[in-house]
This record gives C-alpha cells, structure tokens and sequence, in this order.
C-alpha cells in the first residue's frame, strides 16, 4: 500500500513535468514563428531613414548653389559667364538688378526640387529586386527667415512590395543659413553703387565689411565688370554670394 | 727847380685827367649800371664780369634781369625784392637755395625767377619739347613741361596750381587754385602737402585737390591719405579718387603700371591693388573686418593674396630674417611649390568631375596655363639685409609676393623676423585666388556630388 503511494507521487510529478515541458515547448514554438513572421515582412524605415537625410543634405546644398549663383539656380539675363560659371549682374548702366527677397525664395524653392531628385535616384540604386518605389510630384516652398532658410518640401514616395506598401512625403528643414543678412549687406552696398554708376566705391565695400562683418573680395573680370564675393563663415553654416556689377 | 715844377704840373694833368676821364666814362655810359647794354658791352670788353655786375648793388634787378636772360639765352628774372646773395660762373644762392646751377638752363623753353624771399620759380612753357630735368643738391625732379615749381630748398617745393612733377618715377599734379607743398625725401612737415619717404616707399598726401601718378618706375607705391578729397591716384590704366568720404576706383577698369598699397588713414583702411599672374587686367583685393585676420593668414588654405591694415603695421625697422637672395631661395621651395602642388590637386579634381568633355578640357588648358606661369622670381635683389614691414612688396613674373610675418613670431628686441622654413611667408597673388577660392571650391564639390 505504501509502496503504491510512492508510485503515485511518482507519477503525479512526471505528468506535471511532461505538462510544463509541453506549455514551454508550445511556447517557445509560438514566438518562433513570430519572430520568422516579423523577418520575412519588408522594413521600410531605413530608406526613409536614408531619403530624410538626403532630402536634408540637398536643402543645404540648394541654399549654397543659389547663393553662389547670386541668388538663382541659373542666372538670369544679364549675367557674366566666367569659365563654365555665370553670375548675374546686379548692377548695369546704373540699373539695379537685385532679385527681391521673394525670387530668391522662388530659387531655392526651384533648385530644392531639382537636386532634391538625386535622393529619389540614390534610393533607386539602393532598394531590392523586390521594393517598388514611386515618387509622385516633388513641391518645395522656401522661407528666408532672419537666421535661417526653412524649405518645405512635399516629396511624395512610396516604397512597397507585394505584401506590403508604405508612403511618406512632407519634410521641413531648417537650413541655418544667414541669407537675409548677407542680403542685406549686398542690397546697401547697390543702393550705395546706384549713386555713382561709372565708379566702384572700395570704401564703401570696406565699410560694408566692417558693418556686416563679413569677408567681401572683388576681382575685375574686364574693363567694366566686377565680380563680387560676400562671404559669411561667422556661423556654422557658411554661405558665400557671388555676383557681378558693370561700370562705365 | 723849373724842371721839378714841370713834372709835378704833368703829374697833376694827368691826374687831372684821369679824373676828367673817369667822369667822362661814367657820364657817357661805358659802365652804365642802369643800362643792362652798357654793362653787357663793358663785360664783352673784359672789363667787368657778368658775376660782378649781378653782385653789384648800382645795377637794379631789373638790370640783372636783362643780363641774365642774355647770359643763358633764356628768361630769368630777379623779382623787385629778389636777392641773389652769391654767384659764381652761374652757380647763384640766395637765402633759400644754397647752389643753383643757371648753366643747366641755357636754352631753356620757359622762365627761373628769383622771388623776395629767396625761393626760385622754374616755369616750363607748354611748347618746350622736353620735361625738365631740376637738380637740387640732394634731390632730383622732373618738371613737366607747362608747369611751374618754385623751390624753396633742396628737399620743398611748391607746386603751382596746373602744374606737374616727376620724383623718382612717380608724378605729383596740383589740381587746384593753391600752391601744394611737395617734400622731397623727408616724411614729417606740417600743413598742407604731399611727401614722399624714400626709406619707406611711402607718399603721404595732406591736401585737397592733389593727383598722384604711379608708374612702372615708381619708387614709392604706398600712399597715405593723411587727409583732402578730390585726391586722384592713378597707376597704368587704374584711376581712383577720394572724394566725399568715399574712396572710388573710376571706371574703365584697367591694367595697373605696379602694385601698390593705399592707406586711408582717417578711416582706417588699407588697400592692395596688384596685377595678378593669369590676366594682367585682372585687379584683386580683399577687404576682411578683422585685422587680426592677418595673423592666421595661411596661404594653402586662405584665399587672401594681400592685406594691408595703417592699424597693423610695423615699425619701420622691422627685420626679414635673412638677406634678400635667401628669400627668393625659400620662396621657390616653399610657396612656388606649394602653388604648383595645388594646381595638380585641382586637375586631379576636374579630371574626375562628370562634365562635358570641352568644359573639361577647358578648365584643365586654364589650369595648365596658370601651372605655367609659376616661375616667380623676386627681382631687385641686392644680396643684402633690407628692413621690409608689411607693406613691402616683391613684383614676381606671376604677380604679387606679400611678405606676412608668422603669428606669435616675436623676439625680445620686438620685432618680428620670418623664421627660416616658414611656409606661409609669401604667395603669389592670382595662384591662391583661381585655386582656393572658396566659392569655386564650394562649387566644384557641389557639381561633383550632383553626378
């Protein structure tokens, strides 16, 4: 009888162990395949990741092409061509040709959605045999504050695959660029130039430079033209504005 | 005894006659002091010369005047007041002027007068077929031809008003309706004038209406404007002007003679104005806020080729470590290289830019070219010591060699030496400019990272 007791604990104890090692086991098969399920379904993240960073990249890039091109993606007439770079007059025959505010704003606006294509290239060149990604219609805004240049940009992409589709297409970016300050510099040194069209005010220049604080070079391209250089390399985002004037 | 009273009665005749003689002489006129013919006539008969008729107090100035327009065949004249203290064989001094050599104007198309107070005017006509050479004891100037300088000693003169001078290859022009006072070889005078400093090479200009003139032979190229407007500076094809508180570089804008800095002193800029190497009418300068930006100019990484600041510069007797032969030595091992370093660096760039084939190219002839013409040479070297300072420039096949001093570089004696070895002690203007600039830097990696 005694005998048949210890059995029976005996046995009570191997079903409660086989139970649990079935509950685990069940378990652990459970997250398994979980955790396969997750592996196998497309994560977009780090595209998206790479394509905000890219998109970030070549809002900077846009504030420095335009500024080196006096304010434009491409000068406009009239403007000097310098090797393969043109730079726009800002002054010709005393007749100021200063963009407003408001174009410069347009250029960035025109030179974001164009080099802001290259992300849409580089992400193409990256994906899988198995992602699609669409761009849709790339739509930039510029906005020069006082301290800095916010470009939206709608860049409307979709990344997917059979299983699964992901888009994303607003990003804003604060480019910590001092445009409205350089501009400001230029904008008295060609009110002040104006004045006297058949001569290039060197005191002028100096006591701009001195005012604003920036570096300003000038180089005489010919008899009459002056290229101008405003650089501002006092923050950590350094911009340097490049235009031209004709005298005489 | 009759024979005794005879000769004392000759004796007495002819005394008597000597002294009737004598009144005759002088009654008709064979030295008549107030006839500028009559003493011509006694000194072509030997029997007085032209320096003892001039040092004569019976002759007037009016009379010397004449005599001395004969003598030299030109027009001299002795004002109403006019003294000339000595002269000998044409060699007249007067209280101002210690030798003046009238033999040098024989001939002369225009006109010396002998003022009140000593000074002497040299006017040359307008139709005079040369400029005037006028030599002073210890300095020499070139009169232009229609003007008139009145000299008031070996080292000043005044310029009247539309007339020019030449001195050691730079030319001084009064523009206004005053005499301008020039000061020859001598830096510190009051008042109103323009002077030159030859140990410095400077010119400082302290007047109004004043027009300075650089050339090719300048021996002065830094100009100071201590103060005055309506100031021209010219050199080669360039014209500036002060006026009105502005400082302004008058259109065409064209090929300089030289280099040359100008100091505005009241305002307290410096400007640099060079020839760089690749277009000769190219004309570049820099304007940086902070003069002690000078201190970290490195020219590898800086693209200022030349910066001068009245606020910053140094002493006079500031000493270049080394004699004249050992810079250009360094020069060729450091910058020069240095420079040629950076154009093969830019090639290797646009060589991997993705561009047209023909903007390639282009850019690669331009750089080639530019390669080329780095052979820079300091000329005028002597072999020895030179006290330079900032200011001091060097003109090299390829353009502008600066002399800056290394930051912190200075000896108990105070002054600053460049070290032996220092790579950053020279550039050629132009080099730095087309290679470093920091824009067309900034846009060839732009371009290059679109592609």
């Amino acid at each position: 009888m005694k005998k048949r007791g210890q059995l029976s604990i005996f046995l009570l104890f191997a079903l409660v162990f086989i139970i649990a090692a079935g509950i685990l086991i069940f378990f652990k098969n459970e997250n398994l395949e979980k955790t396969n399920m997750v592996l196998s379904e497309p994560n977009f993240e780090p595209y998206f990741f790479f394509l905000e960073n890219c998109l970030k990249d070549k809002a900077k890039d846009s504030v420095k092409e335009v500024m080196l091109n006096g304010g434009y993606l491409k000068a406009p007439e009239p403007y000097v061509q310098i090797i393969f770079f043109s730079y726009p007059f800002y002054l010709v025959e005393g007749k100021n040709y200063l963009p407003p505010r408001e174009t410069i704003s347009s250029e960035l606006e025109k030179a974001y959605n164009e080099v802001s294509v290259q992300c849409y290239d580089d992400l193409l060149y990256a994906k899988n045999n198995t992602m699609e990604i669409k761009l849709g219609k790339i739509d930039s805004e510029a906005l020069i504050t006082k301290n800095s240049v916010i470009l939206r940009i709608n860049y409307p992409v979709t990344i997917g695959t059979e299983n699964k589709k992901e888009s994303r297409e607003s990003y804003r970016f604060e480019v910590p660029a001092e445009v409205d300050y350089v501009y400001s510099a230029i904008e008295e040194f060609i009110n002040d130039e104006e004045e006297t069209p058949d001569a290039l005010c060197w005191s002028c220049l100096s006591d701009i430079s001195k005012k604003y604080d920036l570096k300003i070079d000038m180089q005489v391209f010919d008899e009459k033209t002056v290229l101008f250089s405003f650089f501002q390399n006092k923050t950590d985002f350094p911009i340097t504005w490049m235009f031209a004037n004709e005298y005489g | 005894m009759n024979m005794g009273n005879k000769r004392i009665k000759i004796f007495g005749y002819w005394v008597l006659f000597l002294v009737v003689s004598t009144m005759v002489f002088a009654q008709n006129g064979d030295i008549d002091f107030s006839s500028a013919g009559s003493i011509d006539d006694a000194i072509q008969n030997g029997k007085i010369t032209l320096d003892q008729a001039i040092m004569s107090e019976k002759a007037t100035n009016m009379v010397k005047s004449q005599l001395l327009s004969n003598e030299y065949r030109t027009v001299v004249s002795v004002d109403t007041n006019g003294k000339i203290e000595n002269i000998n064989n044409g060699v007249i001094s007067t209280v101002l002027i210690k030798n003046f050599n009238l033999n040098e104007y024989k001939n002369f198309n225009g006109q010396v007068k002998i003022n009140n107070d000593g000074s002497i005017t040299i006017t040359s006509n307008q139709a005079a077929t040369e400029n005037k050479v006028v030599n002073l004891e210890q300095n020499n100037f070139v009169l232009v031809k229609g003007s008139s300088a009145t000299i008031k000693g070996n080292d000043e003169i005044g310029l009247l008003p539309s007339s020019e001078i030449e001195y050691k290859g730079t030319f001084i022009k009064n523009n206004g309706d005053e005499k301008l006072d020039i000061i020859l070889g001598k830096p510190k005078v009051g008042g109103k004038y323009i002077s030159f400093s030859d140990n410095t090479r400077e010119i400082n200009v302290n007047s109004d209406n004043a027009e300075v003139r650089i050339s090719k032979q300048s021996q002065h190229d830094i100009i100071n404007r201590i103060s005055g407007n309506n100031i021209d500076i010219r050199n080669g094809g360039m014209a500036f002007e002060f006026n009105d508180g502005k400082f302004e570089q008058k259109a065409d804008f064209l090929q300089t003679d030289r280099n040359m800095v100008i100091n505005d002193i009241p305002n307290q800029d410096g400007y640099f104005v060079a020839s760089p190497a690749i277009n000769t009418k190219n004309m570049i300068m820099s304007f940086a806020p902070d003069a002690n930006q000078l201190n970290k100019f490195n020219p590898l990484n800086d693209n200022r080729v030349y910066f001068t600041n009245v606020q910053i510069r140094l002493p006079d007797d500031t000493i270049v470590d080394g004699t004249m032969t050992e810079l250009a030595t360094r020069f060729h091992s450091t910058a020069a290289g240095a420079a040629r370093d950076l154009y093969q660096n830019e090639m290797e760039k646009v060589k991997n830019l993705d561009m047209p084939k023909s903007e390639k190219d282009s850019w690669i002839d331009s750089l080639n070219f530019m390669a080329s013409q780095v052979s820079p040479q300091i000329i005028g070297l002597d072999g020895g010591k030179r006290n330079i300072g900032y200011s001091t420039i060097f003109t090299t096949d390829s353009g502008l060699v600066l002399i800056v001093p290394a930051e912190g570089e200075v000896l108990s004696k105070g002054r600053k030496l460049i070290p032996e070895g220092q790579k950053s002690f020279a550039i050629p203007s132009g080099l730095a400019k087309f290679l470093n600039k920091e824009s067309t830097e900034e846009m060839i990696r732009i371009k290059a990272k679109r592609k």
